[in-house]
């Protein structure tokens, strides 16, 4: 269709567009929403799933088991890291050891830290037994330059700290070692330390801090587990539960029912914005199109008379609709994008959900998907005036008995 | 050429009909420079758009060159108005959103008779006498100058046939005559041309001159030598 | 003329992007600057209160967009449109920079100097900083 040469279709597009400004930035206006909206709440659901993924990445375990009481703490501990302390009564820890399908099991300790004035980061300790631990030794796999000795700490992303620096909690001084990779959930307010050096502290938060730390001995919060390769976490964690009564079990799975519990609001109002937006939009654009075909009805007939062929004259309202599509897809997917990521924080405290920016690739499959729903969508909005323009002879437009 | 047999065109209009073309027959040969006579409401656009393979006849057959176009599919007819057929409307019919360079190169999208279209183009417009206003739109134009850039646009594929409808009705005498002798000279160099117009100063650039009257075509009974300036009858030929 | 009438619109809108530039860290989206300047932290560090110290600079490039949309509106020359879209541009960059790059905000993710205001001078920014590039164009094509 193009004519190097000569003229070619896409200017004979552009030139009809630029001819229709007003009228043309409403139906952007239209696209870009759709498109913003859907990408949107892709982008929020998509950026907590594999925020979650990569926390209980971090965390290498399968499962976490909480006492009964403490499920939901449990929870905040990994989705947002509002700090918490609570123990189990009674430990389990080996019981939970034994049983079948247990791989590896760790136990870890949970003290939220003091608040001292509006400015300081909340911030959760997790202590570990360096001897069974399965999280920060990965970790320190693969940072061999880093060692875990007495009053190191390992610190999450948001803990304002540089690593050969100092921290203080509860009095005591600690040096940090290393920091972990954002995951976007509440690892990211947490600092890892030894159980002994948590005792220390404890024992010394009567004389040195604002506020004395009771931490009973040889008790947990939660135990990590890794289960045998090749056996379903869920059966293990229903065998746990079932064989060490007051504990109840965290799984992946499980947190992300809870995060798209929290989610499912923030979604389904984006997802219903995008649906109802699209629903009014298509008669919208189809009387707009319909319009706009009526008006260039006399073009279109004077192109058929100079030799154009239906499949051109089809072309040509398309592409004029694809056009619009896509500009105002990528406006409204490019706006959201932008929004979404310096607002992040706020969505992120607000919403209480686990959050990172997701991979390109994903941001790329959910641009896509939303750019082809306009696209879906302003082909549908221009079936009745192709449809007409199929059906009609080529000096009809121009009009009938001339002379 | 291009022959019509027996073709009518009937248009209704709520209960009433509008018959404006009545069996009308016609044998355009290769090489004629026909003129049809008429006022206007007389059919002469709808005999011409029947001709052209624009308006579908109620009743009869058109062919071009021997094809019946009646029985051809929309594709290719479209194709055969690319190629062979350089079309002028009354109404000049020039697309508003793009330039008058442009609109001349608007039948090469569908048809391409050669690699410069442009300097073609260019030389086409300078012809009708636009060589200034190539870059200007439409609506900046005065109708004889949209006519001539309407006259250059049905030029560029260099078609067989020419139907032009009323091509001088805008234009001023001294144009006229520009466009008429480029016309005549086309002619000459082998280009068919059916033209409708209601001048009959323009009788003796034809070849054949017909009349056309209230849907009804007839044949002006002339000498077949143009420019002449022998009388005119109404007819049958003998 | 209507173009000037347009361009006094847009004179118009820069004076309250400016306002809106300096409002927001103290009024629209409020930093906490509750302490002064500087903060004593539990963990024993000292830190500046950037965030503060960002609101301050913001209300001085603010006020600079405010008295380059007066000028766009009490004298529209080809000049004058030119050379507000350039300082516009510019002033736009450093309602982006200051708190990003130039001062910054609390590293803290969950103050409100970062959820709120940082995010609404970056938007204030670009649109400040695209009236500049559409002033600067529409004076190069006259």
């Amino acid at each position: 269709m193009s004519n190097l040469s000569g003229f070619r279709f896409s200017k004979l597009v552009g030139r009809n567009l630029a001819n229709r400004p007003y009228r043309n930035i409403a139906t952007i206006f239209a696209f870009a929403l759709i498109a913003g909206t859907l990408f949107s709440s892709q982008f929020l659901s998509n950026g907590a799933e594999q925020s979650l993924d990569a926390g209980m990445d971090r965390l290498g375990a399968d499962i976490m088991v909480v006492p009964d009481k403490y499920l939901f703490a449990g929870q905040t501990v990994l989705l947002t890291g509002e700090p918490t302390t609570f123990f189990f009564e009674d430990a389990g820890f080996e019981e939970i050891s034994r049983i079948p399908g247990v791989a590896k099991a760790s136990p870890q300790m949970y003290i939220a830290t003091l608040f001292a004035s509006c400015c300081a980061a909340p911030v959760q300790m997790i202590a570990i037994d360096p001897e069974t631990d399965f999280t920060i030794s990965a970790w320190l796999v693969d940072n061999p330059g880093v060692k875990m000795g007495e009053d190191d700490i390992i610190i999450g992303s948001n803990i304002i700290q540089d690593p050969g620096k100092e921290l203080m909690f509860y009095g005591h001084i600690f040096h940090v070692v290393g920091t972990l990779d954002q995951t976007g959930t509440g690892m990211d307010n947490s600092v890892f330390t030894r159980f002994e050096d948590a005792y220390v502290m404890a024992g010394e938060s009567g004389a040195k801090a604002v506020k004395k730390l009771n931490i009973p001995r040889e008790m947990a919060s939660a135990v990590l587990v890794k289960v045998e390769p090749g056996m379903s976490p869920e059966a293990v964690a229903d065998e746990i539960e079932r064989q060490v009564p007051g504990t109840r079990t965290i799984l992946p799975n499980g947190l992300m029912s809870a995060v798209n519990g929290q989610l499912a609001a923030v979604t389904l109002l984006l997802e219903g914005s995008a649906v109802a937006v699209t629903v009014v939009s298509i008669p919208l654009l189809g009387l707009v199109s319909a319009l706009v075909a009526n008006e260039q009805k006399k073009d279109i007939s004077i192109l058929r008379a100079l030799g154009a062929t239906k499949g051109f004259v089809t072309w040509l309202i398309l592409a004029e609709s694809f056009a619009l599509a896509i500009i105002g897809s990528i406006i409204g997917i490019g706006v959201a994008t932008w929004f979404l990521v310096i607002y992040q924080d706020f969505i992120t405290f607000s919403l209480k959900i686990p959050f990172i920016i997701p991979s390109n690739l994903t941001i790329l499959a959910e641009g896509g998907g939303a750019l082809l729903l306009s696209v879906a969508i302003a082909g549908t909005a221009s079936i009745y005036p192709v449809f007409r323009i199929t059906r009609s002879e080529p000096y009809e437009g121009i009009g009938r008995g001339v002379s | 050429m291009i022959e019509a047999i027996g073709v009518t065109k009937t248009y209704r209009t709520g209960s009433s009909e509008v018959r404006a073309v009545d069996n009308a027959h016609l044998h355009v040969h290769s090489g004629e420079f026909i003129l049809i006579l008429g006022r206007s409401g007389s059919g002469k656009s709808t005999l011409l758009g029947m001709l052209a393979g624009l308006i579908r006849p109620s009743a009869g057959t058109v062919r071009f060159k021997g094809m019946d176009i009646g029985i051809l599919s929309d594709d290719r007819i479209s194709e055969i108005r690319a190629r062979e057929i350089g079309f002028i409307f009354q109404f000049s019919g020039l697309l508003p959103t793009i330039t008058v360079l442009e609109n001349v190169l608007v039948p090469s999208l569908f048809y391409r008779s050669g690699d410069n279209c442009r300097s073609r183009a260019l030389d086409l417009l300078d012809t009708v006498g636009l060589s200034e206003r190539t870059a200007a739109y439409p609506r900046t134009l005065s109708s004889g100058e949209m006519k001539r850039a309407a006259i250059a646009r049905a030029l560029i594929n260099t078609p067989s046939v020419l139907i032009a409808d009323e091509p001088t009705g805008d234009l001023d005498i001294d144009t006229e005559f520009e466009i008429m002798e480029l016309f005549s000279r086309l002619n000459r160099e082998g280009m068919t041309v059916v033209m409708v117009t209601h001048n009959p100063d323009l009788v003796p650039y034809a070849t054949r001159t017909l009349g056309m009257d209230r849907g009804m075509l007839s044949e002006r009974f002339l000498s077949l030598h143009p420019g002449n300036g022998s009388s005119t009858g109404t007819g049958n030929p003998p | 003329m209507a173009t000037d009438k347009k361009i006094s619109g847009i004179g118009a809108l820069l004076i309250v992007l400016g306002l809106l530039v300096i409002l927001t860290p103290w009024v629209l989206f409020p930093v906490c600057e509750v302490e002064g300047l500087y903060l004593k932290t539990a963990a024993g560090m000292q830190i500046p209160m950037k965030c503060g110290w960002t609101a301050r600079a913001e209300t001085g490039v603010g006020a600079l967009i405010m008295v380059a949309g007066g000028l766009l509106v009490v004298r529209s020359t080809p000049e004058t449109r030119q050379a507000v879209g350039v300082f516009s541009a510019a002033a736009g960059i450093l309602v982006i920079l200051f708190p990003t790059f130039l001062i910054g905000m609390c590293a803290v993710a969950d103050h409100p100097c970062r959820q709120l205001t940082l995010p609404a001078l970056e938007v204030l920014g670009v649109i400040v900083v695209l009236i500049g590039a559409y002033l600067i164009w529409k004076g190069g094509n006259e």
